[in-house]
């Protein structure tokens, strides 16, 4: 049974006086442990698609299933939960949370996730170890600005698979890198994704990264094109 | 804590700790940032505290001390020497163990003997009295122990204002009246006794044994005598005045004890502490204001987190929580301080009171002020705070990988239904307010006005900054300088705060600038000037046939009389026919249904509450009480008559009877009142021994505040013609050596006449009202600093994007100078903005105050106003010259890193 459904998706956004449709009726199906990789040219509906499949936002035409919940019948606060539970993300811009040390913005899936992931030494030991996984053991107590673009985007990734997600979403993972930083977050997110065995939908512009993926889903003008 | 799972039904547990654990991390890094706005959270803790503390102790000093308001139990006081009925009842008080001292005082002017000094007089207040009072506390002399000498006659003590009139030392010798006495020692503090009253009524003491000796106690003379009584127990004073009520209320004698003092202290200093409180409250309402503009100012930097939060699965109120309970956190790092800062200025108050306090304030900490301004300050910075937060949770998670979907949702928000918790935390920051307020003002109705006025104000604050700021605006030209341009447009950079900073120091000039206004007014309302009194000098007590020599005095310094004014003391007799001795005992008869041991009623002021006649009876106090009347053809400014008609426009009272005459006099409205007389009525006077019936033509308002003698009953031209009477003649003598000679010319040369120096009163009057402006601004400070704690808070919360443009205007090119025109230019405008709209609303809110609660005529001070103005742009310009330094300072690659760190 596949674990993301995308039926007949669109989403449009008020323009002006009129409305800008920037996705048309889309299906797609993602099963478990794939390696789904969404690219297209800039404008094509690739992020605002990561956000429907994520639950970041709600379509507003057709349906999006997750793990079996149909995101469009929870609310917001449900679907927080889900994320929380189920899903990593790394994005562009990294998002590291910039009053937090490299550590500590690991921390905060593990807290967040319902039950909570263990006892606050676990959690610390756990987050270590991620640390140490991405090759930035030292680096644990450095606030995000103390920390070059491939080392924030390292701690996202530690951050994205700290609580064993399900589906990790990627939003451009190696647009704000150099060619050579992004070689090594690259590397680094296919080991994970290997060691983990989970779920990976990211967009991308990078055909080298498009190349790791099971299947690439193209973009053009809102509307699915053949890859 | 726990929640539904999703799909499942089946509750599971919030993650623990979580918005405790961000909302420390957050703070620690951004928490600094907020030290400014939570400094005014201290200022206002700090306004409340002390104020709260100051009143405490007030009150444990009333607690403490309440005996020695009196300096004895109980006081019994007659204008006429205590008839032989109420010695003898004091002498069986005595007998029974009860200590009874004895004090007679009278005005009366002393001068240096001949020989001493200059010879110089002063009109003092002379008290003849049994050394054995005061009973409670010590007085305090100069040298110590000089009280007990006055067991010996022949000496005087005096306190420090009398000898410095009279010019004397210890040792000298003065004569009061007929006698020569020895100055033995200063009197510097008498308990119960405030020290303002010594510069009001200058006070000289001599044993009673000495009295007769100096001839003063003769018919006429304004003597007051009074017993002083210790009770074993204060029972024995209640027992003692339902046992004699009865003889001292037809003997003419009052009485009050000293728990009525203190009780009467307790309702004034309550009053007091009231209003100080109610000044105070500005602060911590800015405080308030300051929270929310700094929480606004946070979460607008912390929407990108959020919405990064949200992603990794926080839900919206997890993130209200996070950030309330950082503002919990802030409002406690700002009560705790302030308070502590509230129980040090504690000390200060008193300070400034000093002179006008009847007792001694000792420093002391009371623990519940200062719970008290604590949790009234994080509960007014919490109901402000969470205001600001509650949008945080419509951040969406979509925005940590489309910014513009923030500022959509937050579009979306503003439906009704979503912003229902926004609508009760406006409600919860309303009943704050005007709890607060009522609470301060102790009055349902005038707390609810206040803070009505309040939120008017702070309203208006709002909408004229933002009227203001948009003209301002369009104001530069477009061919004005750079800077002046750039200066202006910088006011309106998103979330700039500008309205916040408006508001704020608005705020604060407006409660200084109400003040200002109101203060001014009442000086010149009780300046001689202002009143048209041109007189400086007046000479009561003249007989007629002396005035005569007065004048020719008058003449001798060159400045003949203004004015000779014809004053008949008299006592009541009978009221529509029936005699006072009756209406008094009347009143001195327990009625059914009220308290018995009821006290007299010695004055108007506290006769309504102890009064035991009825709405139709005459009151006591008014039947007893010596008249100082007056003859006059006209009104003067300061009086209308509100009803009957005055003597040009009356008829003549009909049915004089043959024996009596029957003339036509004019009341003063509260003692017809308390007659229980209007026009029409009549009234028999007893003028020495002379009885005259008189019928109420009129019923006069007067505005007593107002300096220019005037007199409670004031009869027609003619009416009292050959009955015993003195004249009061004005002067206006302006050197004060010349004043000084002719009050030694009359003391020496008519004796029992009286000379007041008018311009004494007025700088004693000033010196009051200094007191009380020094301590109402005191506390209207509090509301200005916490204004400019907000000003600079928002000129550092917006630093990091100053510091960006200026890196980029320094890249093209810009100057030091530059960067530093376009500073000024900005903080300029602010402070002029707010200035502006401040001593507006001040201008309004002191012409409101004047005409509804001082009820009298207004004019805006424009100079003190204007400088008010001037002084917030200067210190405007100066906060945000000081906090913007490093932003001129910097090189334009300095600048750009600095802003990213910081921004």
């Amino acid at each position: 049974m596949a674990l993301i459904v995308a039926e007949g998706v669109s989403r449009t956004y008020p323009s002006g006086s009129g409305e800008l449709t920037v996705l048309h009726e889309i299906d797609l199906a993602v099963e478990p442990q794939d390696f789904v990789a969404i690219v297209g040219p800039s404008g094509s509906g690739k992020t605002t698609l990561l956000g429907l499949l994520a639950g970041l936002d709600s379509p507003t035409g057709g349906r999006v299933w997750f793990d079996g919940t149909r995101l469009d019948t929870i609310d917001e606060d449900a679907r927080a939960r889900l994320r929380a539970e189920k899903v990593g993300f790394v994005f562009q811009t990294f998002q590291l949370l910039p009053t937090l040390t490299a550590i500590e913005n690991i921390r905060v899936p593990l807290e967040l996730a319902p039950g909570g992931r263990g006892s606050d030494e676990e959690i610390e030991a756990r987050s270590l170890r991620l640390l140490e996984r991405v090759g930035l053991a030292d680096r644990a107590d450095h606030y995000p600005v103390q920390l070059s673009g491939g080392e924030q985007q390292r701690v996202s990734l530690a951050r994205a698979f700290a609580h064993d997600p399900m589906v990790l979403f990627a939003d451009e993972p190696t647009g704000n890198l150099d060619r050579e930083t992004g070689a090594r977050v690259i590397g680094l997110l296919r080991d994970l994704n290997e060691e983990t065995r989970t779920t990976l939908v990211l967009v991308t512009h990078d055909p080298e990264l498009a190349g790791l993926a099971d299947r690439v889903i193209r973009l053009e003008a809102g509307r699915l094109a053949p890859a | 804590m726990s929640e539904r799972v999703p799909g499942t039904g089946a509750r599971r547990r919030r993650p623990r700790g979580f918005a405790r654990r961000m909302a420390a991390r957050d703070l620690r890094a951004g928490g600094r940032r907020l030290g400014l706005f939570v400094a005014s959270v201290s200022v206002g803790v700090a306004a409340m505290v002390s104020i709260g503390a100051v009143r405490a102790g007030v009150q444990a000093s009333l607690d403490d001390q309440g005996r020695l308001l009196l300096g004895a139990d109980l006081e019994l006081e007659s204008r006429f020497a205590f008839a032989p009925e109420v010695s003898s009842m004091l002498d069986s008080v005595a007998r029974s163990g009860a200590d009874v001292a004895r004090v007679t005082t009278l005005p009366t002017m002393v001068s240096t003997a001949a020989g001493e000094t200059e010879g110089r007089s002063a009109l003092l207040s002379l008290g003849a009295v049994d050394p054995a009072f005061p009973f409670y506390g010590a007085v305090e002399t100069e040298p110590v122990g000089a009280w007990s000498t006055l067991a010996d006659p022949g000496g005087v003590l005096a306190d420090a204002a009398a000898l410095v009139r009279l010019a004397v030392a210890i040792g000298d010798t003065v004569s009061v009246g007929d006698a020569r006495l020895v100055v033995r020692g200063r009197v510097d503090r008498i308990p119960g006794d405030p020290g303002i009253r010594s510069a009001v009524n200058p006070r000289i003491y001599m044993s009673r044994a000495d009295l007769a000796a100096t001839g003063l106690v003769r018919e006429g003379s304004l003597v007051t005598y009074r017993a002083y009584v210790r009770a074993a127990s204060p029972r024995d004073v209640g027992r003692l005045l339902r046992t004699h009520r009865e003889l001292l209320g037809g003997s003419a004698v009052t009485w009050d004890t000293a728990r009525e003092r203190e009780r009467q202290l307790t309702i004034a200093f309550d009053a007091l502490g009231r209003f100080l409180a109610i000044v105070g409250l500005g602060a911590l309402l800015l405080g308030g204001v300051g929270v929310a503009s700094a929480m606004h100012v946070y979460i607008g930097r912390r929407r990108g987190s959020a919405a990064v939060l949200r992603c990794l699965g926080a839900s919206g109120w997890s993130l209200v929580r996070i950030y309330a309970l950082q503002a919990l956190v802030l409002a406690l790092a700002g009560a705790v301080p302030g308070a502590a800062m509230g129980v040090a200025l504690q000390a200060a108050i008193p300070a400034l009171l000093d002179d006008v306090l009847p007792l001694d304030l000792a420093f002391t900490f009371d623990a519940v002020p200062v719970a008290v301004g604590i949790g009234a300050g994080v509960w007014t910075a919490m109901v402000f705070a969470v205001r600001a937060i509650l949008p945080i949770r419509h951040v969406p998670a979509l925005g940590a990988v489309r910014e513009a979907a923030i500022g959509e949702a937050e579009g979306g928000a503003r439906s009704a239904s979503r912003r229902i918790p926004e609508g009760i935390a406006l409600v919860a920051i309303a009943a704050t307010v005007v709890g607060l307020c009522v609470w301060q003002a102790g009055d349902p109705a005038f707390g609810s006005g206040l803070a009505a006025g309040a939120g008017v104000t702070l309203g208006l604050l709002g909408l004229v900054a933002s009227a203001l700021i948009r003209v301002t605006r369009g104001a530069p030209p477009r061919r004005s300088p750079f800077p002046v341009r750039q200066g202006v447009a910088n006011l309106f950079r998103p979330r700039n705060q500008t309205r916040a900073a408006v508001v704020a120091l608005g705020f604060g000039v407006f409660v200084i600038g109400t003040i200002s206004a109101v203060e001014s007014n009442v000086r010149q309302r009780l300046s001689l000037g202002a009143l048209g009194i041109a007189a400086n000098m007046a000479v009561f007590d003249v007989q007629p046939d002396e005035t005569r020599r007065v004048l020719a005095l008058l003449d001798e310094a060159g400045r003949p009389a203004l004015d000779v004014i014809p004053i008949i003391p008299g006592r009541l007799a009978a009221i529509q026919g029936r005699e006072v001795r009756e209406l008094l005992a009347e009143n001195a008869r327990p009625r059914f249904g009220r308290r018995s041991a009821v006290a007299g009623d010695s004055s108007p002021g506290d006769a309504s509450a102890r009064d035991p006649a009825g709405p139709s009876t005459p009151r006591s106090w008014a039947l007893r009480r010596e008249y100082r009347n007056s003859v006059r053809d006209t009104l003067v400014g300061g009086e209308r008559v509100v009803e009957g008609a005055w003597w040009d426009e009356g008829r003549r009272p009909s049915g004089a009877s043959g024996e009596k005459r029957s003339v036509r006099v004019s009341l003063e409205t509260e003692v017809a009142r308390a007659l229980r007389v209007g026009p029409g009525d009549t009234i028999t006077w007893d003028f020495q021994g002379e009885l005259v019936d008189s019928e109420v033509a009129s019923v006069r308002a007067v505005d007593w505040a107002r300096l220019e003698p005037n007199f409670v009953a004031v009869f027609e031209p003619g009416g009292l013609d050959g009955v015993p009477r003195t004249d009061l003649v004005l002067a206006e003598i302006p050197e004060p050596d010349a004043r000084a000679r002719f009050q030694d010319a009359v003391a020496t040369g008519i004796p029992g006449a009286l000379v007041i120096d008018l311009t004494a009163i007025q700088e004693t009057i000033g010196t009051i009202l200094d007191r009380a402006s020094i301590a109402t601004r005191f506390m209207g400070s509090f509301t200005l600093v916490a204004g400019l704690l907000i000003l600079a808070a928002t000129v550092v919360a917006s630093r990091g994007v100053r510091m960006r443009e200026n890196a980029v205007l320094r890249a093209l090119g810009a100057s030091s100078g530059t960067l530093r025109s376009i500073l000024v230019t900005e903080f300029a405008a602010l402070g002029s903005l707010a200035g502006l709209t401040g001593v507006s609303l001040a201008a309004v809110a002191g012409w409101a105050l004047s005409r509804w609660v001082f009820e009298m005529p207004y004019r805006v001070p424009l100079g003190a106003l204007a400088m008010l103005w001037a002084a917030a742009v200067v210190l405007t310009v100066a906060l945000g010259a000081l906090g913007s330094r490093a932003v001129v300072r910097s090189s334009a690659l300095g600048a750009i890193r600095a802003a990213e760190t910081t921004g």
